[in-house]
């Protein structure tokens, strides 16, 4: 058993449990003496804090005490939360305070912490906590926040700048000086939270016993959590355990470290009790991460065949009121425009902003949609000025498979050089093409307009960087009773890690899946650990599961060499145990070998003999590995509603060599959910004094299972060289070209008014305000 | 800003009867909160905005389930499902607009559980309100959607008053082309009313979208026969094809005889307070020969009179081509 794991399409293992309804979160942690509690949060976009009055919230009856900031541990209230990933452009005041001091910077800033013996009493007392504001001028729209003598989002800094960067390589004046053709877009493209169906908890309690500090936190960085908190709390590491169980949805808003991760610890260390606390759906409107807008100002220089010249441009993106994930995901869309394509110079400025909203960091995609939406629309223009068709410009342009390993000339957010690693472009590209029958769509839309019908197509490709450094850890023990102990930092929020390791090692070690126990997610499992984000889990603990399982094998061999009194090559693993390959002796499972490795008290080893069947490997990739795909949309406008129905969504897309087809499926679909969502539906508002106006989903829309299409998906599987198992991420390639290709899908449904797709998401009134630009659209319908 | 997630204490009535209810519900008066299917209290609870003394969950009560076939109709107590509207083979025989419309409200798990008296009860779905803000409807003294930045979307083009915000139910104009009856009782007595009476603007009660008092319950609606079977016309235009409110929706009856309308009803959701009827449209399409020129006129003419705020614009040419389908593609 075990042979072919990798790369069969197993049913994933976590779901039986995930899916009866078993999985337990972080709000099923119900302790004894538990205490529950609530966070006060700024009503107000920017303004001073003048007075706190607790005095009748205290009061009340089963409030146990109310934390404001000068009541946290010193490194709490003394500085701000720290930069994780510090660069040296970024400018400004960079990070919150656990708990405001004398200022808040958006709606939902937590200015106290409510503890009590209920959760509706914590509500009650939090209600009767009297703060006196002076209101500021607050920064909503990122464009004001950069004109001259603006308003500043936060009084501690001089100016709204968070950080300039320029990308470039090549000559780009050049390219466009003796340019053939050069056309420019301006777009304004939006993007929404992560909108994982489990809002954000932490639970935490003290044991005096062994002053061990345990949390539970529907986090994806359990090890980050707990080294920061160790620094907040002035503990030693070693006596924090920060556990991330069953995490409902994660999407990228869930990988930075949040006050709250350190004030619901430090109120159950003061107070002695357990405390949990559970974000409420309208609260991660306000206070968890979102990604947000950018402003692309683009120009592309073509030749006059279509061949890509250049690309330049400038960029403005608004951070929030704070940075805490650094430049990331603005440097990422930077880098992601040159995209497939042979582009041979390339400018981009890049200007990120602050402004009076919850901060931003990476949503699924973490900032390359708006880069592929931005190269996408250039090309799908300069195509229709040119009268190339759109695929054909595209394949003009696409870089060829003998060209791998190709240097784009830039450097990745990893500090290496932006080094395509393997892939077929052109292949992929042709393969979604074929499968949607590009070449006679112009036949099926000339039918469609003569019954009335609008419907449109439109491609988007993407390269992405995925399976990210710097490492991530598995441990491989057999244990005694023969069960194999799979152990790592690596937390799921329902990717289905356990049963991608499971598959890995159950190959490399000839065992059964149903004797592979798999731990994930829990600092006490191992000593390092990074966390699920950036498409990075199976391109590093993939390779880390599969090389530390292969070194247990040895040990199985070497020991079982030993026992059996044979040599190693004499020997077989089948189905979890050792055997001679004649047959004639007995074999010996590996749970007696892993007896007999603990050898016996007080005797030593046999010479070469070493302690326990385990090891921990930790696998660090050389530099990111680059996946890529095609989207290709068709669909249908109903011109007198605005409505937009999937007509056929096809997705062809590399990421590798596939460990479980079966997941990888499920990534693609789940991916393009999100994109459909950014493209038509999902839209964080906010009004002129950064108050946010949809807070709930019944005006944050996103779609439902009826708005999104069941996907073609095909896969090519081109190996990277960068690991070991020739896997490359595969959890963002569903979302990032889908609203390039649904926006272009859009404009060719309705290209006879004229219209042009500039920006998302575009919601039946978007549409029909597009329409009623068109003089020919009036008069059929106004 | 109090973050808002869990229920406050109240009393739970459960009364088994309708007389037992409507006893509880004089006796609680205004402080009474009448709980059927729960898609919409159980909401305002949790969001701490409303905070009744008294819940009475009336879901219990037989006497107010049931579609049943009478002399001059049928009636529909008030506590059917509005699945099982949606299902029922006389209604979807005879009055199709209204099977049509309840299988396009929200999602299949709220129709399982959301009635019809529930449905044509809801309260305004304008966020401002929702989110309890002082506004109008909610006693206050001033309207947050319409202002200049004001998110105004999903509100009135007609018949505002202060308050701009807009019925949410597609089963009210279903009503209104049916010409139905409501049947409203409490313990003194029992009225029966038209939906032109049952459904209030703002200039008539701007905290309430009925008439219905704190110590009357609506009890069952009557649709009289002489509908049935007439060509029918419902849709409606959400952001999504599932759960979303109408952006505009669309009811219409029309009794065809060898090709010319003898005699019609059409009315539109969401444009204003009330479900609207569109009498001005009812009479130019009267006594025409059913074709697409028709249609398209009466289109043009359904908004006239409109008067839209910033953003809801594009709910003039969405109701103009809805009323136009309605005409044309009205099927028996």
């Amino acid at each position: 058993m075990g042979a072919g794991m990798i790369g069969a399409r197993v049913q994933r293992l976590e779901d039986p449990t995930l899916l009866t309804g078993r999985g337990q979160y972080t709000d099923d942690v119900h302790l004894p003496g538990m205490l529950h509690g609530c966070f006060l949060r700024s009503p107000h976009g920017h303004a001073k804090i003048l007075r706190v009055d607790t005095t009748a919230a205290a009061a009340l009856a089963g409030v146990e005490r109310i934390f404001l900031a000068a009541d946290l541990p010193p490194a709490m209230r003394a500085r701000r939360m720290p930069m994780l990933l510090p660069n040296p452009t970024l400018l400004g005041h960079l990070t919150q305070f656990c708990l405001a001091t004398d200022e808040v910077c958006y709606v939902g800033e937590p200015v106290a912490f409510v503890v009590a013996a209920t959760r509706p009493l914590a509500e009650d007392a939090a209600a009767l906590i009297e703060v006196e504001y002076e209101v500021l001028a607050a920064i909503s729209d990122v464009r004001d926040a950069v004109a001259p003598g603006a308003t500043l989002a936060c009084s501690a800094d001089t100016d709204n700048i968070a950080s300039v960067f320029v990308q470039k390589y090549g000559d780009i004046d050049a390219a466009f000086a003796s340019a053939p053709h050069v056309f420019y877009e301006t777009l304004w493209q939006h993007r929404g939270g992560g909108m994982a169906m489990e809002c954000r908890g932490v639970a935490a309690t003290h044991d005096p016993v062994s002053d061990r500090l345990t949390v539970w936190s529907s986090t994806q960085t359990p090890h980050l959590g707990r080294r920061t908190l160790a620094d907040f709390l002035a503990r030693d590491p070693e006596t924090i355990r920060v556990i991330a169980p069953d995490v409902g949805g994660g999407f990228g808003p869930k990988a930075i470290y949040y006050p709250e991760e350190a004030v619901i610890p430090a109120a159950a260390l003061a107070l002695g009790r357990p405390v949990k606390w559970i974000e409420d759906r309208r609260e991660h409107f306000l206070a968890a991460s979102q990604e947000r807008d950018q402003l692309w100002t683009m120009d592309i220089a073509l030749d006059a065949d279509g061949r890509l010249r250049g690309v330049r441009g400038t960029m403005l993106h608004d951070t929030g009121a704070y940075i805490p994930w650094g430049i990331i995901m603005p440097f990422i869309a930077s880098v992601t425009v040159p995209g497939p394509y042979v582009l041979p110079a390339f400018h981009l400025e890049t200007t990120v902003a602050y402004t009076n909203k919850v901060a931003t960091s990476p949503v699924r995609g973490a900032g390359r949609p708006p880069a592929v939406f931005a190269m996408e629309r250039l090309l799908d223009r300069a195509a229709a000025e040119l009268g190339i068709d759109q695929a054909e410009i595209r394949r003009r342009n696409l870089i060829a498979a003998d060209q791998m390993p190709y240097k784009v000339g830039l450097t990745f957010r990893d500090g290496k050089p932006v080094v395509y690693d393997s892939g077929d472009y052109p292949r992929c590209h042709e393969m979604a093409l074929t499968a949607a029958d590009w070449s006679g769509f112009p036949a099926r839309q000339a039918a469609a307009r003569a019954e009335g019908r609008y419907i449109g197509i439109g491609i988007g490709n993407y390269v992405e960087g995925t399976g990210l450094g710097p490492f991530e850890g598995v441990t491989v023990r057999v244990q005694a009773n023969g069960k194999i102990s799979v152990l790592t930092g690596a937390a799921p929020q329902g990717q289905g890690h356990k049963t991608m390791f499971a598959q890995i090692v159950a190959e490399r070690l000839s065992v059964n899946l149903d004797d592979i126990i798999v731990t994930v997610g829990d600092t006490a499992a191992i000593a390092n650990g990074v966390g699920t984000f950036a498409s990075r889990i199976t391109a590093n603990a993939g390779p880390s599961a599969s090389i530390a399982a292969i070194a247990v094998r040895s040990q199985i061999l070497k020991l079982g060499a030993m026992v059996l009194e044979t040599t190693e090559d004499q020997l077989e693993l089948v189905d979890g145990q050792v055997r001679a390959i004649s047959g004639n002796r007995r074999g010996i499972s590996y749970g007696d070998l892993a007896r007999f490795a603990q050898g016996m008290p007080g005797f030593s080893f046999e010479p070469g003999q070493t302690p326990g069947l385990e090891q921990t490997h930790y696998f660090t990739p050389p530099q990111a590995a680059y996946c890529n795909g095609t989207h290709v949309v068709t669909l249908e406008v109903d011109i007198g509603t605005g409505g937009v129905t999937f007509l056929d969504y096809v997705v062809a897309h590399d990421s590798g060599t596939l460990i479980n087809p079966l997941m990888v499926d499920g990534q693609i679909q789940g991916g393009v959910a999100h994109g459909v969502g950014n493209a038509l539906l999902e839209w964080m508002g906010y009004d002129a004094n950064a108050q946010p106006i949809t807070t709930s989903f019944a005006d944050y829309l996103l779609p439902m299972a009826t708005d999104v299409p069941p996907v073609r998906g095909l896969h090519i599987e081109s190996p990277s060289p960068l690991n070991p198992l020739g896997v490359k991420g595969a959890g963002e390639g569903g979302t990032i070209p889908a609203m390039a290709a649904i926006g272009a899908a859009i404009e060719s449904a309705l290209s006879p008014f004229g219209v042009h797709v500039t920006d998302y998401p575009l919601t039946p009134p978007r549409i029909i305000a597009m329409l009623r630009n068109s003089p020919g659209w009036r008069a059929l319908h106004d | 800003m109090i973050i808002r997630d869990m229920m406050p204490g109240f009393e739970l009535y459960q009364p088994a009867n309708l007389k037992d209810a409507l006893a509880l519900l004089s006796r609680f008066g205004k402080d009474g909160w009448k709980l059927a299917g729960g898609n919409d209290s159980l909401t305002w609870f949790k969001e701490r905005i409303k905070r009744p003394k008294a819940v009475i969950d009336i879901s219990d009560i037989a006497e107010l389930k049931g579609i049943r076939e009478t002399a001059d109709g049928i009636e529909i107590g008030a506590l059917t499902t509005l699945t099982e509207i949606a299902t029922n083979p006389i209604i979807r025989a005879k009055y199709r607009v209204l099977a049509d419309a309840a299988q396009r409200v929200a999602s299949p798990q709220i129709r399982n559980t959301g009635t019809l008296g529930g449905n044509v009860s809801q309260d305004a779905r304008c966020w401002y309100y929702r989110y309890g803000l002082p506004c109008y409807r909610a006693g206050g003294n001033t309207c947050f959607a319409d202002t200049p930045e004001g998110m105004n979307r999903e509100h009135a083009l007609f018949e505002s008053d202060r308050c701009i915000a807009v019925t949410p139910s597609d089963i009210a104009p279903a009503l209104v082309v049916l010409d139905a009856k409501m049947v409203v009782q409490s313990a003194s007595g029992e009225r029966v009313i038209g939906t032109d009476e049952f459904f209030v603007g703002p200039k008539i009660d701007i905290t309430h979208l009925t008439s219905v008092k704190p110590e009357e319950i609506l009890t069952k609606i009557r649709i009289p026969k002489n509908w049935a079977g007439a060509h029918f016309y419902f849709e409606k235009v959400a952001d999504r094809q599932t759960w979303d409110f109408a952006l505009v929706n669309v009811a219409a009856a029309l009794i065809v005889k060898d090709g010319v309308i003898q005699e019609s009803r059409i009315a539109c959701g969401a444009v204003s307070a009330v479900p609207r009827r569109l009498n001005a449209v009812e009479d130019i399409i009267k006594g025409q020969k059913l074709d697409e020129n028709i249609a398209k006129l009466a289109g043009q003419s359904a908004s006239r009179g409109a008067r839209p705020v910033n953003y809801n614009r594009f709910k003039i040419p969405l109701m103009n081509n809805l009323v136009m389908r309605a005409i044309r593609d009205a099927k028996a």
